[in-house]
């Protein structure tokens, strides 16, 4: 799949953004079409000769980019409305003109480098960790079934890309909800039997403000997940797990 | 927790927010009371499919009732207008992005809002006509009542569009009350649930319209 006009010759719409809190506009670029070349390459590309279609010298799109394997997150803009990372996104698959945006639920620092910094946060607040640093050798820590081991390492596949948080109706600046993707976590530590000493801490941690209970059920964030982490089980489970805590501290 | 506590270096808060409780009171009286009521208020309306006798019959048993006034305030009353409020509240709170995002899923939630907007108009005009006005008339509902009202210029339609929003708003949020309250927790338990809220819903639908087509005496009438 190649432009129209020519097809040697891939157009690809960027939104540009100079600062935090500065306009933004579309610039148009083409680059030279290779097989196999993904959105990063085009970006590359753009860097070594950054003018746009009219031929007007402009400074170099930004991006953050790692790993280049989809485990790291870095690159994730949305790319043809879509939230997903630019490493994977094969330019022989994607749909011409192809549309470059950052992220619409986080600060635009420049380009499409938005501030995640808010999903740490969220990571922080239900305590996305086993505390077991101390003084002394805590010993091995309790064995687990195989079974268990598979559905947590699914959970933990996440990488903090935020595309379920983007594809979210509930979530945004708008909104306190914390999102999937902590959620997620708070399963993920609660499922292991060393984390789960803290289970009601990190429960707690969703229960409050712009906790689970925000979630509305639109189930974007399971369709839109990199890794196909299963964010809607994550998030019923949380609400069960949740709900039996409510009702114990109720009556016990 | 089956392991030594000896780990637990940070101790539970029972700190559970009034944000979780408000919403999980608003999930529940969707179901409790209220969808409990719809599946009555169908119950009793079905009465007109056999004409006016009968109809009469049904609601001046319920007039009837012991406490009734507390029934209705307690029970309907207050529990609609909480779950409005709290419900209105969780409607602005959200961006719907279905241009973006076609999944059926996220046009459910779009759609239980929308509904949950037009039930607010639907059901305060309802109540108004066919139990405020009326008191302060001191008209007594009946057959004939209903079929006056309903034959106003709108009023079917009207009448249509609620019974059809009140049936999708309430399959649509017993399926999400399931997994609200995690008793469906699975993709494949909330795609089962999912077929099972869609007969509900199906089934609802189709006794609400044959009811309110009963007071036009256009109702099919099943029995053996």
């Amino acid at each position: 799949m190649a432009n129209e006009t020519d097809p040697k010759m891939v157009e690809v719409h960027v939104k540009r953004q100079e600062k935090p809190g500065a306009p933004s506009q579309w610039e148009v670029f083409r680059v030279k079409y290779r097989p196999n070349l993904n959105v990063i390459a085009v970006l590359q590309d753009l860097q070594i000769r950054p003018v746009t279609v009219e031929g007007k010298a402009t400074t170099p799109p930004a991006w953050e980019s790692a790993c280049l394997e989809e485990v790291c997150g870095s690159c994730s803009m949305l790319i043809n409305g879509k939230p997903r990372q630019a490493c994977t996104a094969l330019i022989d698959q994607l749909q011409q003109p192809i549309r470059l945006e950052p992220f619409s639920k986080f600060p635009v620092i420049r380009d499409l480098i938005v501030d995640r910094s808010r999903m740490f946060d969220h990571l922080k607040q239900v305590r996305a960790w086993i505390p077991v640093d101390g003084t002394y050798d805590l010993g091995q820590g309790p064995r687990y079934s195989q079974e268990l081991a598979l559905t947590r390492y699914k959970m933990s596949e996440c990488m903090t890309c935020g595309c379920c948080l983007e594809a979210c109706p509930q979530y945004g600046t708008h909104s306190p909800f914390i999102g999937p993707q902590a959620i997620n976590q708070v399963r993920l530590f609660n499922t292991h039997p060393t984390g789960a000493l803290n289970a009601s801490e990190r429960l707690e941690s969703v229960m409050g403000e712009g906790g689970i209970t925000d979630c509305g059920d639109a189930q974007n964030c399971v369709k839109v997940c990199p890794k196909k982490i299963p964010l809607t089980e994550s998030i019923a489970e949380v609400s069960r797990a949740t709900t039996l805590h409510a009702i114990k501290t109720l009556v016990g | 927790m089956p392991h030594e506590t000896t780990l637990d270096v940070t101790e539970s808060s029972a700190q559970i927010g009034a944000s979780f409780w408000a919403k999980k009171l608003h999930s529940l009286t969707g179901v409790v009371p209220i969808g409990a009521f719809l599946l009555e208020h169908f119950w009793t309306n079905s009465y007109a499919v056999y004409g006016p006798k009968a109809f009469d019959e049904a609601v001046e048993k319920l007039r009837s009732m012991p406490y009734v006034l507390f029934l209705e305030v307690g029970m309907i009353g207050l529990p609609i207008l909480y779950h409005s409020i709290y419900g209105i509240m969780i409607a602005v709170a959200g961006r719907p992005n279905n241009l973006r995002y076609h999944y059926a899923r996220n046009w459910m939630y779009v759609l239980q809002r929308v509904t949950g907007v037009i039930l607010l108009l639907y059901i305060g005009l309802h109540v108004y006509e066919t139990r405020i006005e009326s008191s302060i008339k001191g008209v007594t509902v009946t057959f004939d009542y209903m079929v006056k009202e309903l034959s106003e210029p709108g009023m079917f339609l009207f009448y249509l569009t609620g019974i059809l929003s009140a049936v999708f708003h309430f399959a649509n949020g017993l399926w999400s009350f399931l997994i609200g309250w995690g008793i469906t927790t699975t993709e494949k338990s909330m795609k089962r649930s999912a077929y099972v809220c869609t007969a509900i819903g199906v089934g609802l639908g189709l006794v609400g319209i044959n009811a309110l087509l009963g007071f036009f005496g256009k109702a099919v009438v099943i029995n053996f």
